[in-house]
């Protein structure tokens, strides 16, 4: 999974404070998920390739009974196992006659979708709790923070594991599993914005103003917080989505007859030195792709938010 | 102060590790599926067991007592190293645990060394050179390594390496019979020790080294050094390595946790018996007692893994204060 | 700065320890086709090595350790094993066994008949904590008059008897006074088979040596090493790689194996059927035996057999078309849509818009299950559920995970299961096909499959003694389950075993579940 820097790094990037770690008093914001690990300097062609690659794979989902005309999951014991190029099947097809490209587009819909309602469903609940802490009474900040402290400390995949292996494969397990064990940074995130814009001139101007607390939260404070969480939001999609293979792999994520891009490579796995490469080839390359496609668009998030 | 520092964080820890396996407990108590139908199914071969033989195993077992009974028997037993037996073998989870973990620890020692030697060779290169190509060559290859799912590049070195090229075994820790000699371990540990150690994250670490030595390069003390006509070498060392490398060493503590973490897909691609591969084949069996001790157990390890890092922290760089306030480890 | 020494350093020091490595890595197992130690991989590994906690299937390390008073030969008739021969009485119900003399324990303590009469006794008390114990709910006594005799009192007759004490004798000094689920026992067993366990690591190998006291004389192989490699692809690079001398390889992996140099592929047929189990309590439509035989009808076998199983199978009409017990005669299913069209608008349904078998406007929809986590059953499923529906059935595929089918058995409308057995057929057709054998009543009967004439023939087959009689009661239990198939039958399974061509001695013989049963006669086997 993509990794969530420390304090550490977010003062060792901006230099504040003389790159001294946890030195000084109060707690510095932790910086969003993957900031350093895969943050690249953006350039606009790569952005924009980038753009191009996710919104492509998500038409393509969208559109997948347009695109093929093959169930992907009906069999043709007539045309099993076909190389790539084959007439009819451009990408070839499996053990079992099915045909790759049919998988793939409508594994992409499972695999964006479990990408993006995770994602969503993390954020919504990061910036709902972390809202709570910095509004909230003292005792909830208090419960909110240590909580997410606690599950910061854990292996996240051991608690996905614990859950799944509780909840059982499901679309649902997945994305809550995901939603479940991501939304802590989200939430530290948003309460180290919020309590840092609260002490601003023009928040507190709102106040002095008479502005209720609910409308200065969102007209000033809210906007103000959106694009670090932005961020970190661009970057929870491709967690969701390396999640999912990594827990369809195990056997313990998306139900086996859902084409999935984990579940594609988990079957396929078994034949990568029986010939047929391009089975774990393809999936494989469409799970980078959409993770490095997203973590470039999320660098550029913050890269802009900076 | 130091004592005073290892009190609350000891604390801390704890607090952790019982949050944890009462976490685990309950989880894995309302998941569906009954372990004596696994237990039965397992001895038959992968037939079905009947609803009798099924009530008859459980009444036995004890799993119809209330959840706070069974979640204190196995507290009190946890506390003198009883996990109970797992349901599958019938072998007590000690065992199974003292049988496995050690090779973990010795996969994700290796792994962290790799990690750490390549990460500060190439986040160095990095940070040093002045050709912008080798920079933004590096800073490439490790955005790609970024993407990729940690078995991905497993099955990638393996078909590379064991299939295709045959150098290198491709699971397990020797051929079965033989005695475990360092040099036939060391065979069988290259590979997932790679995989493990070059995945998504290493890109995090050598980012680190870059960054953090990077942005002394060019600070105010080095620049000192330098003047003062001290050879490349010390400045290097002394003047940029050791502050340089702090925000890295202060994550290598929580790496070695998410190490150990991914050490499952690993251990599972290349049979390596560690607490991984056990902690995942119990999850599929339902084993409770293994999975509840295996998740306490990796969480304790990278409970002192954290705490380990901050003691290296405050050892290299000296302005850091000991406050004992609970530091965020993230994944 | 150009060029820091530690960068220099850490590289050299990675790539040295790649290298000192790689020296010592590979190598092929030379010494061990050399006469010495023949390593196996296998992907199951069982959970106890104790043979009275295995159903009638045992795994190759178990069968290696442990012997029972009979054993099977090739054609998989009871021979005798520890017992030297035996007498039945005229109604069945008395069995006299004389062991051989001088027979020991792998600890080196004489076996004697008292652990005959221990095993028996044990496995019976055991009740649900042995699957086999059923096999012995009919004995009323067993008495040992002296060391080398033993007397078994039947209640009622059971034939099956002489072949469940093919069942590996258990060491009285080493359970008594201990329950027979022991784990200690189970890991580290003491049998009197021809090669003795000598290290067993869960999850890694298990170590066998040639028992020197074996009743045969001591095997020829003087050491089998049975490595657990459940990963298909891995136990294939192992034996590429010259890690492993032999393996057992998935159909997909077997013709590459065949290309591995100095290994030769021994390709046996199983006992091992695959088939549709309809639930009749839960779906109704089931009712009408028109139905399912026009299923039987639709399933194209010989395509399953050349897609899913890469020819490493058989077509399957029913459950004992490996069986020496096969009836004789055509196969009554073959793949035939004219006969499905004439059966199901005998049964008063008709094609709908969609191509669908509609009565009423209710179609034959239901939804076909297995384990998720079997890839070889899912394929079964997904190809049997295109082939139903592209004859009109609305077959749902849907693999459920394992907990969730062993809670809900009543709730599955149709689930791809596996029985079979190679040797006698009571233990696999009285438990799904009786109607006493019911779910509701605890039994493997899943589906509730009742027949009448079906329950007749199996209750008289296990009485009969006479081998001729039998085999015509089994007759009619397989005429009677053709004209009303409980099941939609699917194929038989082949399995594959690599092992070096330097091995001589691996012969032939109708095998079990998953495959097991290849180790038969190990003790014959030998280095050429």
């Amino acid at each position: 999974m993509p990794i969530t820097e420390t304090r550490l790094a977010r003062t060792g990037r901006t230099g504040s404070g003389g790159g001294v770690p946890f030195s000084g008093e109060g707690t510095p914001p932790p910086a969003p998920r993957g900031l350093l690990a895969v943050r690249l300097p953006a350039r606009r062609p790569g952005v924009w390739a980038a753009a191009l690659l996710l919104a492509a794979f998500a038409l393509a989902a969208l559109l997948a009974p347009v695109l093929t005309r093959y169930d992907p999951i009906a069999t043709d014991t007539l045309a099993t196992s076909l190389p790539p190029g084959s007439p009819g099947h451009p990408l070839g097809t499996d053990q079992l006659g099915r045909d790759l490209l049919a998988r793939i587009l409508y594994g992409a819909r499972t695999s964006l979708i479990v990408g993006i309602v995770a994602a969503a469903i993390t954020v919504a609940a990061g910036v709902l709790l972390g809202g709570l802490a910095a509004a909230g009474p003292r005792w909830l900040d208090e419960a909110i923070s240590r909580v997410a402290d606690v599950l910061l400390s854990l292996p996240m995949l051991v608690v996905v594991l614990a859950l799944a292996a509780v909840a059982g494969p499901s679309l649902g397990t997945v994305i809550l599993a995901v939603a479940a064990t991501a939304w802590m940074p989200v939430a530290l995130v948003t309460r180290a914005e919020l309590i840092s814009l609260r002490e601003r001139p023009y928040v507190r101007a709102a106040h002095a103003l008479g502005l209720s607390r609910g409308r200065v939260l969102v007209r000033h404070l809210l906007p103000g917080a959106l694009p670090p969480v932005a961020s970190i939001a661009a970057f929870e999609v491709g967690h969701a989505i390396l999640t999912e293979s990594t827990l369809s792999f195990l056997g313990l994520g998306v139900p086996p007859n859902r084409p999935s891009w984990g579940n594609l490579l988990t079957e396929a796995q078994a034949h990568l030195l029986t010939g047929e490469w391009y089975t774990v080839a393809f999936p494989a390359a469409c799970v980078v792709a959409t993770i490095l496609a997203v973590n470039v668009l999320a660098s550029t998030i913050s890269g802009e938010t900076r | 102060m130091i004592a005073r520092f290892l009190i609350r964080r000891a604390a801390t820890a704890l607090a952790v590790v019982a949050a944890l396996s009462a976490l685990c407990f309950v989880l894995l108590d309302v998941a569906p599926g009954s372990p004596a139908a696994s237990i039965l199914e397992a001895r038959s071969g992968g037939r079905p067991a009947t609803p009798a033989a099924v009530e008859r195993l459980e009444r036995e077992m004890g799993l119809h007592d209330p959840l706070p009974v069974r979640y204190g028997r196995w507290v009190a037993g946890a506390a003198r190293g009883d996990f109970g037996d797992s349901y599958g073998t019938g072998r007590p989870v000690g065992e199974v645990l003292a049988d496995t973990a050690p090779w973990t620890l010795l996969l994700t020692a290796a792994a962290v060394l790799l990690s750490v030697a390549g990460a500060i060779a190439v986040g160095l290169a990095a940070a040093l050179t002045r050709r912008a190509w080798l920079r933004r060559g590096i800073q490439t290859a490790l955005f790609a390594l970024g993407g990729m799912p940690g078995f991905v590049s497993a099955l990638l070195l393996m078909w590379i390496f064991s299939a295709w090229l045959q150098v290198l075994p491709s699971g397990g820790l020797n051929r079965p019979g033989e005695p475990v000699t360092a040099g036939v371990l060391a065979a069988h540990l290259v590979l997932p020790a790679l995989a493990l150690a070059f995945g998504h994250h290493f890109g995090t670490y050598a980012r680190l080294v870059e960054t953090g030595v990077g942005r002394l390069r060019s600070a105010p003390h080095v620049e000192n050094a330098r003047a003062r006509g001290l050879s490349r070498w010390t400045v290097t060392v002394r003047h940029l390595m050791r502050p340089g490398l702090v925000p890295f060493t202060a994550r290598l503590g929580v790496g070695v946790g998410g190490l150990i973490a991914g050490a499952y897909a690993t251990e599972m691609i290349f049979s390596w018996p560690g607490i991984g591969r056990q902690a995942v084949l119990a999850a599929r069996e339902q084993d409770y007692p293994v999975l509840t001790a295996v998740v306490l157990v990796t969480g304790v390890i990278v409970v002192l893994a954290n705490l380990l890092g901050d003691l290296a922290v405050a050892w290299l760089d000296p302005r850091v204060r000991l406050t004992g306030k609970a530091r965020h480890a993230h994944h | 700065m150009r060029k820091p020494a530690l960068v220099i350093g850490a590289l050299a020091t990675a790539s040295a320890l790649l290298a000192s490595a790689t020296a010592c890595g590979a190598g092929r197992a030379a010494d061990s086709r050399d006469g010495g130690t023949f390593t196996y991989a296998i992907g199951d590994e069982p959970e106890t090595l104790n043979p009275a906690l295995q159903d009638e299937h045992t795994d190759p390390v178990t069968e290696l350790v442990f012997r029972g008073l009979t054993r099977h030969d090739a054609a998989n008739k009871v021979v005798p094993g520890l017992a030297e021969s035996w007498d039945v009485s005229k109604d069945g119900k008395d069995y006299t066994f004389t062991l051989r003399s001088g027979l020991t324990w792998h600890d080196g303590k004489p076996l004697t008949s008292r652990d005959v009469k221990f095993t028996i006794d044990a496995v019976k008390a055991a009740a649900a904590d042995a699957p086999r114990s059923r096999n012995f709910e009919s004995v009323e006594s067993v008495e040992t008059p002296d060391a080398t005799t033993v007397k078994v009192e039947l209640s009622e007759p059971f034939a099956p008897l002489l072949d469940a004490l093919s069942m590996g004798l258990l060491p009285e000094h080493a359970l008594k006074g201990k329950k027979i689920t022991d784990a200690a026992f189970g890991q580290s067993p003491v049998g009197a088979g021809p090669f003795r366990l000598t290290t067993f690591k869960p999850g890694q190998y298990a170590e066998l040596e040639a028992f020197g006291g074996y009743y045969e004389g001591a095997p020829k192989l003087p050491k089998i090493v049975i490595k657990y490699v459940p990963d298909d692809t891995a136990r294939l690079i192992q034996l590429k790689n010259g890690e492993v001398d032999g393996a057992h390889v998935q159909p997909q992996q077997a013709a590459k194996a065949g290309d591995v140099g100095g290994v030769r592929l021994e390709t046996y047929p199983t006992a091992d059927y695959r088939a549709l189990m309809l639930n009749f309590k839960k779906l109704p439509v089931f009712a009408d035996k028109r139905i399912r035989q026009a299923m039987n009808f639709a399933i194209d076998r010989d395509a399953f057999v050349k897609s899913v199983l890469l020819g490493h199978g058989s077509p399957a009409t029913g459950p004992l078309d490996e069986s020496p017990y096969k009836a004789a005669g055509a196969a009554p299913f073959t793949h035939d849509a004219a006969k499905v069209d004439e059966l199901m608008k005998a049964a008063g349904y008709a094609e709908n818009g969609q191509g669908l078998w509609a009565k009423g406007g209710k179609t034959v929809r239901f939804e076909l299950s297995t384990f998720a986590e079997d890839s070889s059953r899912v394929a079964i499923l997904n190809v049997a559920a295109t082939q139903l529906k592209a004859r009109g059935f609305d077959v749902v595929p849907n693999p459920r995970p394992r907990d969730w089918v062993r809670k809900n058995w009543g709730e599955l409308e149709a689930f791809v299961v596996g029985w079979g057995t190679p040797y006698d057929p009571d233990t696999s057709v009285y438990g799904p096909f009786h109607s006493s054998e019911a779910l509701a009543n605890g039994g493997s009967n899943y589906g509730t499959y009742s027949n009448p004439d079906v329950d007749k023939a199996l209750d008289a087959a296990r009485r009969t003694s006479d081998p001729e009689k039998r085999k015509a009661l089994y007759g009619d239990f397989q005429k009677a389950l053709a004209e009303d198939p409980p099941f939609v039958w699917i194929s038989y399974l082949h399995t594959s075993n690599a092992v070096p061509d330097g091995l001589k001695g691996p012969q032939r013989r109708t095998l079990g579940h998953h495959g097991y049963g290849f180790f038969w006669n190990a003790e014959k086997w030998s280095w050429s």
